[in-house]
């Protein structure tokens, strides 16, 4: 675990001063920027007409802001997930941790850690837009707070997706493409439009649904088998990444 | 000591190596000579744990580094790719690699200063990998390899790309760890390897074709010995030596003449007796030394 600790801090490090990451946030930063002050006059026009503080339509506005969210991290966590793992392979460093004293446990945790620390930058860094404005307003921010709890662990699921993804692949661009197509695979399990009339198979389907959990969290239930679930898939990755780094030595 | 005992590795139906045995004793420099293909890559990822062996083990002081994870910090090693972190500065990648290898933290300050000595680093150490020229790249990487004082120094094909002024001073520097460490090093340069090993291993589509010390290589093939002989009188020379029997002739030049002699039919002292007795003046004469590449290239 102490080997964890020390691959997280180096991966971390060079994340975070990667120039691609500061070019990341900061489109990303000035898209939420931009659909915030929108939403913001918006906001404030309805206030003046209707005279009455709608808590609903900050909601509203929240949820939208959400939405554009999630989009962001489909394409944000194969980028993580692949300058962790595929860069590191192809440019002989990932030997560096093969042949030092480590166990493949340590160094799959150590990126996974990387990769989850990553995610919750972009987390926080979001968090500020809506926090600052339902502040300044004194709206009530638990359902904000919970939809963030669901965003986390949903980017956190498609980020151990991608990472299993990238300890097979070689190739950054193959890498890349299918862990977008996995993600939005992952959201389209159990999707509600696009499911047959009610029937046990649909019922089943709806209980593994990535899209389900994440909207039963964003509407502010937070259940235990939510989170169960999300952790479980993380888990599961964890522990196949693992099998798969030690069986590339054995090939 | 590393012992290598029967490593063997297949990728699907491809026998890179094949039961592959030899041991490296303390203090001991080490040649690993093979053509492209030959399996050298693959053995030394294996003998570093990069790899896992289809059969067979490596010992450290008789522990296998496959089961035993501390095992593998008596060995240091630089892959053919030195692997660098591009994005961090010198020191910042050498501490990185000292909590790898699991150097207690007051020492790894000490530790990474001994390094950056050792293969010179000052220069550079606070610059970032990403920008340090091939030489630099290769010491940096060797700088890695020694943190924590190995026993043993695993090197592939260490001198590829550099050029001449740098492959000089990377065999220096080799040259300079002996007191301290074994070096197993690969390579298709024989150059190299007599520049800095005592011993060879030659292998050939997966199997140890020699294994032997340098020295003893060189004098069982010293049985052909070539001599160049300086006369006034090359032509007389010439006609009464493609007479002798126990003597090949081999070239002739406007002074001299190149033979080659069967030593344990007739010594060099011999036959130079013989010619000072058949009345030629002999103004000077010259062994031509055996080379590895010799010997190598008769191997094929
Ligand atoms: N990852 C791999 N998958 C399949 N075959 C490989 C792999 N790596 C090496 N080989 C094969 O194993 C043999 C030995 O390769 P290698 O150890 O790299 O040789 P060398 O380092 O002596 O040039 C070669 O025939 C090579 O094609
Ligand atoms: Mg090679």
């Amino acid at each position: 675990m102490q080997k964890a600790i020390v691959i997280l801090k180096k991966e971390l490090k060079t994340i975070v001063i990667s120039p691609i990451f500061l070019v990341i946030l900061s489109t990303v930063a000035f898209i939420w920027s931009y659909v915030f002050v929108r939403s913001v006059i918006e906001f404030e026009q309805s206030i003046h007409t209707e005279s009455i503080l709608g808590s609903g339509d900050l909601q509203t506005i929240i949820n939208s802001f959400l939405s554009i969210n999630y989009i962001i991290f489909i394409f944000l966590t194969p980028i993580i997930a692949m300058k962790l793992l595929v860069e590191d392979k192809n440019n002989g460093s990932f030997n560096l941790l093969l042949f030092t004293p480590n166990s493949t446990w340590s160094i799959v945790l150590g990126k996974y850690l990387a990769g989850l620390c990553a995610i919750l930058i972009f987390l926080l860094v979001s968090l500020a837009y809506p926090l600052g404005v339902g502040q300044s307003v004194g709206f009530d921010q638990s359902l904000t707070l919970t939809a963030y709890l669901g965003m986390f662990f949903l980017s956190l699921t498609f980020f151990s997706v991608n990472s299993l993804i990238c300890s097979f692949v070689r190739s950054s661009f193959l890498a890349i493409i299918l862990s977008v197509i996995a993600n939005i695979g992952l959201l389209m399990v159990g999707d509600m439009s696009l499911m047959p009339s009610n029937n046990f198979f649909s019922e089943l389907v709806m209980q593994v649904s990535v899209a389900r959990h994440f909207s039963l969290l964003s509407q502010g239930a937070v259940a235990i088998s939510s989170l169960v679930f999300f952790l479980s898939i993380n888990f599961l990755c964890i522990y196949l990444m693992e099998k798969v780094v030690s069986l590339s030595r054995w090939k | 000591m590393i012992e290598v005992q029967n490593l063997t590795k297949h990728y699907g139906n491809i026998t890179a190596i094949d039961q592959l045995s030899f041991s490296i004793k303390p203090g001991q420099l080490v040649g690993f000579l093979g053509a492209n293909g030959a399996g050298k890559t693959t053995t030394l990822n294996t003998m570093a744990g990069v790899l896992l062996p289809s059969s067979g083990d490596v010992l450290v002081e008789g522990k296998s580094i496959f089961n035993n994870l501390a095992a593998r910090k008596h060995i240091g090693y630089l892959p053919d790719q030195p692997p660098l972190i591009d994005s961090l500065t010198v020191r910042e990648y050498l501490n990185f690699v000292a909590q790898l290898k699991e150097i207690p933290p007051r020492e790894v300050l000490k530790e990474i200063g001994r390094v950056i000595e050792l293969c010179q680093l000052h220069e550079v150490e606070s610059r970032v990998c990403a920008v340090l020229s091939k030489g630099y790249r290769q010491r940096v990487g060797l700088a890695q390899a020694l943190i924590g004082k190995p026993r043993c120094l695993i090197l592939d094909e260490p001198t590829v790309g550099l050029d001449p002024v740098q492959i000089f001073e990377f065999r220096r520097l080799l040259r300079s760890f002996k007191d301290e460490l074994s070096i197993f090093m690969s390579t298709h340069i024989l150059s190299d390897v007599e520049a800095v090993c005592n011993d060879v291993i030659v292998i050939d589509r997966g199997k140890a074709i020699i294994q032997s010390s340098i020295h003893d290589l060189l004098s069982q093939h010293q049985e052909h010995q070539k001599i160049w002989i300086q006369s006034s009188d090359i032509e007389k020379m010439t006609a009464y030596i493609k007479g002798q029997s126990q003597v090949k002739f081999l070239e002739a030049k406007p002074n001299a003449v190149l033979v080659e002699l069967q030593v344990n039919e007739l010594s060099s002292q011999a036959f130079l007796k013989q010619l000072v007795e058949n009345q030629f003046a002999i103004s000077e004469y010259k062994h031509e030394a055996i080379h590895l590449e010799d010997i190598y290239l008769n191997l094929r």
